[in-house]
């Protein structure tokens, strides 16, 4: 058999899978956002032009939505990657000590706990942790904050959780990235009498700023485009729109609604947001 | 002391220990506390009285047991199918390059970028035709296509850097390319493969917008669903969804303990990589 054929062989059942599961429902999001089919209403799909965009676009609702999913990336990746960069040179500098042989796993085995624990777990505790009356936040800080329901805070409350749930993900790069860091580095620094915080400056961060780059942009994308499940769970979208993250809108449109042509319009936006994204970020990443 | 600031950067780990630990111990010992107890205010970190009637009713009311089977059904078969199309995929992406293979890998890694709620009302409506709906077959169809270009991702990596020279070697012996993906290469690949079976697990079991969008009744609901549904009912049973929640987070756990090392790995390798 030619080389050429086998490739394709081997290729073609994922290729088909992808195709069906991803590609299918492309072509038809693209289609059904030049209609109108509100199946709660009529089976009847009716060709209505650009009006779905006119409407994507002119709606506050979905400007808002896409603002504050952005905030929410902005603000959880940051702190995200601040946290996992910081709890990475703690263990990097008490490495270095040498004797922390045992005490370094047990920190690595509690600071992967959040990655492992499945989201919908995570967020009955976060629940309970909120909750107004006899949740443990308020009665540690002494205080009666409507942590989900209050207009103000929901967001960040949800930033909290997710950061929490995520900040593994940087951790654990960020230490890859400093433990293959040549040593030479440390003990030419250490000679010189460089302060920590001179070693953290100014050989730390530029050699893996590269690494810090990819993971944040990485982790960027899959923020914006994946944030439902622990939004879902603590606050449904509330109260009123101050938490309806751009997947969560159209989800809605979608199956709560059944508003189909809206749905795929808002679903066209946002594979075009990842497309031109993805492509950025593949072609980078292809091209090293 | 050793370092300047060994003392700050230890005292620096314990605090964020304790802050991560926060709530999980929270959710364990809430679980395991009597209804009273849950709602004394100020709560409690511990509890007073033991009690295991949370976990009982689970499965006594709140249908558990045809839950985990489910999430159990949903987890092992993502695994086994994702692995399976993704490894043959990745060997051919990596060894048998064709016309348009870098096209295609790209196309299917750019999925990992989209938003899987922007696939979900036409392949919903797929689903209904095909009389899918209600059945773990078209969650385990949905999670798949989205682990897919993980594994492709993974995989592909880790080929590209296996030793060339060991199948070239086998070729020239006479053996096939299929006797070299069998005999050589897949066993030598088994860390690799662990990975790539322990990611995709672990999407099955903790997914959560398929089996929502798909799953109706206890037939086909997983524990992700069972438990969200415990938010919506007319009252909340905070001592069955702590129980609830630390049950899920069991599996996950366990295989986080066990298999650390390989893990760090899989996460690592999508930004060192990249």
């Amino acid at each position: 058999m030619r080389k050429q054929t086998l490739g394709f062989l081997l290729v073609f059942p994922s290729l088909f899978f992808v195709g069906l599961i991803a590609i299918y429902p492309l072509i038809y999001n693209i289609f059904i956002s030049f209609h109108q089919y509100n199946p709660l209403q009529s089976l009847e799909i009716r060709f209505v032009g650009l009006q779905n965009y006119q409407w994507a676009f002119t709606e506050p609702l979905v400007q808002y939505s896409l603002y504050v999913t952005l905030l929410f990336t902005v603000a959880s990746v940051s702190l995200e990657a601040i946290l996992g960069l910081f709890i990475a040179f703690a263990l990097a500098k008490i490495e270095a000590t040498g004797t922390m042989r045992i005490v370094k796993p047990i920190f690595l085995g509690i600071f992967i706990l959040p990655w492992a624990i499945p989201t919908v777990s995570a967020a009955v505790s976060w629940r309970l942790i909120y909750h107004p009356m006899f949740g443990f936040l308020n009665a540690l800080i002494g205080a009666q904050i409507m942590w989900l329901s209050d207009y103000n805070l929901a967001l960040f409350s949800i930033i909290m959780a997710d950061a929490w749930k995520t900040m593994p993900f940087f951790l654990f790069i960020f230490l890859a990235g400093i433990m293959s860091i040549p040593t030479e580095h440390f003990e030419a620094a250490k000679i010189d009498g460089a302060s920590d915080f001179q070693e953290f400056r100014y050989i730390i961060l530029p050699q893996i700023w590269a690494l810090v780059l990819v993971a944040l942009s990485m982790r960027a994308i899959d923020a914006f485009t994946k944030i439902f499940d622990m939004v879902y769970m603590l606050t449904g979208g509330g109260p009123g729109i101050t938490t309806k993250v751009f997947p969560m809108l159209i989800y809605e449109y979608a199956l709560s609604y059944f508003k189909f042509g809206n749905a795929a319009t808002l679903a066209i936006i946002s594979i075009t947001i990842s497309l031109i994204y993805g492509t950025l970020l593949l072609r980078r990443g292809l091209r090293k | 002391m050793r370092s300047k600031g060994f003392l700050l950067y230890i005292s620096f780990l314990i605090t964020m220990s304790a802050i991560i630990l926060f709530p999980i111990v929270i959710m364990v010992s809430s679980s395991l506390k009597p209804e009273e107890e849950i709602y004394s205010v100020p709560p409690k970190l511990f509890p007073e009285n033991v009690t295991f009637e949370h976990y009982f009713n689970l499965f006594a009311h709140f249908n558990f047991g045809a839950y985990t089977l489910n999430s159990m059904t949903i987890a092992f078969f993502t695994a086994l199918l994702s692995t399976i199309l993704g490894t043959f995929a990745s060997y051919g992406f990596s060894r048998f390059k064709f016309k348009g293979s870098d096209k295609i890998l790209f196309f299917i890694l750019i999925i990992r970028t989209f938003t899987p709620v922007a696939l979900l009302f036409p392949l919903y409506l797929l689903v209904r035709i095909s009389g899918l709906l209600d059945t773990t077959l078209a969650i385990i169809l949905g999670v798949t296509s989205l682990q897919l270009p993980f594994t492709i991702w993974f995989m592909k990596s880790f080929f590209d850097e296996f030793p060339k020279g060991i199948e070239e070697a086998a070729i020239i012996d006479g053996a096939s390319y299929m006797n070299v993906l069998f005999k050589i290469v897949l066993p030598l690949s088994k860390p690799a493969i662990g990975v790539v079976i322990i990611f995709a697990f672990l999407a099955g079991w903790g997914d959560f917008i398929f089996s929502l969008s798909f799953s109706q009744t206890p037939r086909s609901m997983p524990l992700t669903i069972g438990i969200a549904n415990m938010l919506t009912g007319y009252k909340i049973y905070w001592g069955e969804l702590m129980a609830g929640g630390t049950y899920m987070a069991l599996v996950p756990l366990m295989i986080v303990i066990i298999f650390q090392k390989y893990l760090v790995r899989g996460l690592v390798a999508g930004a060192v990589k990249a």
